[in-house]
């Protein structure tokens, strides 16, 4: 069983959101609350094994809460509800720790196959957002190195994300890069954890050049 | 007659004030006091030397010093012969007396300082030396051109002379000295007194009066032609500042008529024509003092200076009448012409003093005036033996003011050439600040107008995409009730075009690829829904230059559109998308390639005029080739 937290501050797609998750046998809903205290009470004793956060929440960022539960439940795959999959919205949940994200007006399988994809391993990813991560995680030599900050990608990574960026889908990747279509969803997922952790090397090094630590 | 741009038109605050006259002055008339100042009479700081100034004279050939029956006549000393025996040359005798309290215990001495002329001295009778062979000398001067009647003197550079004297030729009681002279023919004579005494004490008194009228002379005759050279090669270099070139003539021609009436003591070549040379000098000198006067005022007087230069011309061959005759005309007062264009030139500078008042002006005029008093004097007292001595050191002053002149202009516009450049770095600078602020206030409106064309690209694309859909849905939701399902399918049509309009905006950086990927990222779950297969065939592809968010919006339309149509039309199961570069390299071609039914009339009509319409604004092409095997869809667009 997985259990599943929505944080959504409409109504409407909360209760869309909870039924998908309770129509599937597998899923099991953990907790459904509209905005950010109520989440961080629900989840002060147990996390759930999955959270779909909305951004926008009437108390505050969904990005505060997904940094919150990356760091302290981190066994918890985090998913972000966004309406356009844009990047900015994307990458900056990611940089918070987030491994996935969600379209608003997904189709009830796809939300279920998503989730079910995750929990297995795997994140989605848009050619744009590959790009943007090929921008970021650059190889190690062009990184400086700092401990604990540089998080640079593998040959094979790098390759991976080129291809998302040229449009190729994961099946397709999987053929041309000669793994399964498995290998490369979890290889995304641990790009995105790497983005999390350059994302907060970054900050520390930023915070130690301004003094702060 | 335009003056240098060292010239008048400076403004006056840069000038030194009347209050602190410039250093380089005083210390001048500091040194000209110490050099000049009256030898102190040594009779008065030691009475054992004498100065005779009361002697007898008598006009005679005598070899010997005549005896005291000759006709003796009293001559106070010093004696000029044009005062006191006029016309006359030839042999003539002084003879002095004077009293001594002791027999002389070391050598005596006699100086005469001013001798114009040959003499022999002879103490007690007893002959002590003589300056010249008077025999040799009388023997040249018979063969030598004749003077013409009342031809003024020729003045020559006689040194002083200095008689060793044994001092057994002198005793206690009452002495005697003779003094024979020979005047030559066209010359003065002139006797000063004599100064007698222990010699080392005499010969301190001779070393002053060398000095003073050998070495000095000398100097500046020296540093005079030296000085003009280096004028006029400045001059020369900047020919538009003719003051400077007057300036270099004036101290050339000063350096000839000093040398030929101060140092030379033998002319090489005849007295009259030497006499010539060394009038023609000065008159050259006092033209071009005037010139120069005029030209460091500003005057703009051509008929003045027309008039010197024909006085320049015509000034040698009146001085040629004078000292020899032409045809018996002999101008006897010609020589005053220099006294009166000498009192012009000092009139000019001091004009110029009254009215700028300055240092400079005013050092100039002070200087210009020396030579005045020199002659007027001249001209008062008729040739006087002393005066004319210190005429040498008289122009020294002006060429003073002038160097003084020169280093003060030249170090002004040093500072001023300075001074500029750091007013042109300083206004480069200022220029290059304010272009940078233009540039930026430039680089400001350009990111205005980027983003007010760009919010007007967003409105029209809302009006025409999203709105457009928008209203047709809810169009659709009001007609036709219970037709959930087509204002589902209008309503994720409406969202389509607005994901399409946000991926326009994503930044592309001019890479085609993703930019594609992502559209098909979107599509790619509903195609699979419709059972069509998506074979993605794209080849990194150069990057583009047109890729801005509107035209990445158009390209995406295109691509759209076409999608929708083999999804609505074609009954197609397979596309192919395939990019690479164009055979002429210079394009890159997106195709869409379907197997579907074909392409038929249908097809047609508004959605593919608008494709074609956006290519074209893309600056690229829309071809579309229908077959029985399926549809290629070929966009073109070129790389830059």
């Amino acid at each position: 069983m997985t259990t599943v937290m929505v944080v959504e501050d409409d109504p409407a797609f909360l209760t869309r959101f909870c039924g998908i998750v309770g129509s599937d046998a597998e899923l099991e809903l953990f907790a459904a609350v509209a905005d950010l205290a109520s989440a961080r009470q629900s989840m002060s004793k147990a996390a759930p094994d999955v959270l779909l956060t909305d951004l926008e929440l009437p108390d505050g960022s969904g990005i505060d809460l997904i940094r919150e539960t990356a760091h302290r439940c981190p066994h918890t795959d985090i998913m972000v509800i966004t309406v356009f999959g844009d990047e900015d919205h994307v990458l900056a949940s990611i940089e918070a720790g987030a491994t996935g994200y969600i379209l608003k007006d997904s189709l009830p399988q796809e939300v279920v196959q998503l989730i079910k994809q995750l929990r297995a391993g795997g994140s989605p990813i848009s050619p744009v957002i590959a790009r943007q991560l090929l921008k970021r995680l650059k190889p190690a030599a062009i990184t400086p190195s700092t401990p604990g900050q540089g998080t640079p990608l593998s040959p094979r990574e790098t390759e991976i994300l080129g291809l998302v960026a040229k449009g190729f889908s994961f099946g397709e990747i999987a053929k041309l890069a000669g793994v399964s279509p498995h290998t490369v969803i979890a290889h995304v997922k641990k790009i995105y954890q790497k983005l999390a952790v350059h994302s907060r090397g970054e900050a520390v090094y930023e915070a130690g050049k301004m003094g702060l630590i | 007659m335009k003056l240098g741009r060292w010239g008048s038109s400076r403004p006056t605050s840069d000038l030194p004030t009347l209050r602190h006259p410039p250093a380089v002055l005083r210390l001048y008339i500091l040194a000209l006091a110490m050099v000049l100042a009256p030898p102190q009479c040594v009779a008065e700081t030691d009475a054992l030397v004498l100065q005779l100034d009361r002697a007898d004279f008598v006009l005679s050939d005598a070899s010997e010093p005549p005896p005291d029956e000759a006709a003796w006549i009293p001559q106070s000393l010093p004696d000029n012969w044009l005062v006191s025996h006029p016309g006359a040359h030839g042999y003539g005798w002084y003879r002095l007396q004077f009293e001594l309290p002791r027999d002389p215990d070391q050598l005596y001495a006699a100086c005469v300082p001013l001798l114009e002329t040959f003499g022999a001295l002879y103490v007690n009778g007893a002959y002590v030396g003589q300056t010249g062979d008077f025999e040799l000398i009388s023997r040249t001067a018979q063969s030598s051109q004749p003077f013409a009647q009342g031809a003024p003197p020729v003045l020559l550079g006689f040194p002083p002379r200095l008689f060793s004297i044994r001092r057994d030729l002198v005793h206690a009681g009452s002495n005697t000295i003779h003094l024979r002279v020979w005047v030559k023919p066209g010359t003065r004579g002139a006797v000063s007194g004599v100064t007698i005494g222990p010699e080392p004490l005499v010969h301190a008194a001779y070393d002053h009066r060398v000095f003073l009228t050998v070495t000095g002379p000398r100097m500046v005759v020296i540093g005079s032609a030296g000085f003009g050279i280096f004028i006029l090669l400045l001059w020369l270099r900047r020919r538009h500042e003719t003051m400077y070139g007057y300036a270099g003539l004036t101290a050339l021609t000063f350096a000839i008529f000093i040398a030929g009436r101060y140092v030379v003591t033998a002319p090489f070549i005849p007295l009259p024509y030497w006499g010539l040379v060394v009038w023609s000098g000065l008159e050259a000198y006092i033209v071009f003092m005037c010139l120069f006067a005029l030209r460091y005022g500003g005057w703009r007087k051509p008929r003045w200076e027309l008039w010197l230069w024909a006085y320049l011309i015509v000034s040698p061959v009146i001085d040629y009448a004078s000292f020899v005759g032409i045809g018996g005309w002999v101008p006897q007062q010609w020589w005053l012409m220099t006294f009166v264009l000498t009192a012009v030139y000092v009139a000019i500078f001091w004009t110029i003093a009254w009215k700028r008042r300055t240092w400079e002006t005013l050092g100039l005029a002070i200087a210009g005036s020396f030579k005045l008093v020199i002659s007027a004097n001249e001209r008062l007292l008729a040739y006087p033996i002393e005066l004319p001595r210190y005429q040498p050191y008289a122009y020294v002053p002006m060429f003073v003011m002038i160097g003084w002149m020169l280093i003060d202009r030249f170090v002004r516009s040093l500072n001023e050439s300075e001074r500029l450049n750091a007013e042109l770095e300083e206004r480069v600078a200022q220029k290059h600040a304010e272009l940078a602020r233009s540039y930026e206030r430039m680089q400001a409106m350009e990111r205005q107008q980027a983003v007010v064309e760009e919010r007007s690209r967003l409105m029209r694309d809302m009006h025409d995409g999203i709105g457009a859909h928008l209203i047709s849905a809810l169009s659709l939701a009001e007609h036709s009730e219970g037709a959930g399902a087509e204002v589902v399918v209008a309503l994720r049509e409406c969202l389509d075009d607005l994901r399409l309009t946000i991926d326009s905006l994503e930044p592309t950086e001019n890479d085609l690829l993703p930019m594609m990927g992502n559209l098909r990222y979107r599509l790619d779950e509903r195609l699979r829904k419709q059972g069509i297969d998506l074979e993605w065939k794209v080849k990194q592809v150069p990057e583009l230059a047109c890729l801005t968010p509107q035209n990445v919006l158009h390209i995406l339309r295109i691509l759209q559109e076409a999608f929708t149509n083999i999804v609505k039309h074609a009954r197609a199961t397979t596309i192919e998308v395939e990019t690479g570069l164009d055979q002429d390299g210079k394009h890159v071609y997106i195709q869409v390639r379907d197997n579907g039914k074909g392409f038929s009339g249908e097809r047609t009509g508004r959605g593919l005029a608008s494709m074609r319409h956006r290519a074209k604004i893309l600056g690229g092409r829309l071809d579309i080739e229908p077959s029985t095997a399926g549809t290629t869809l070929n966009l073109r667009l070129p790389i830059s």
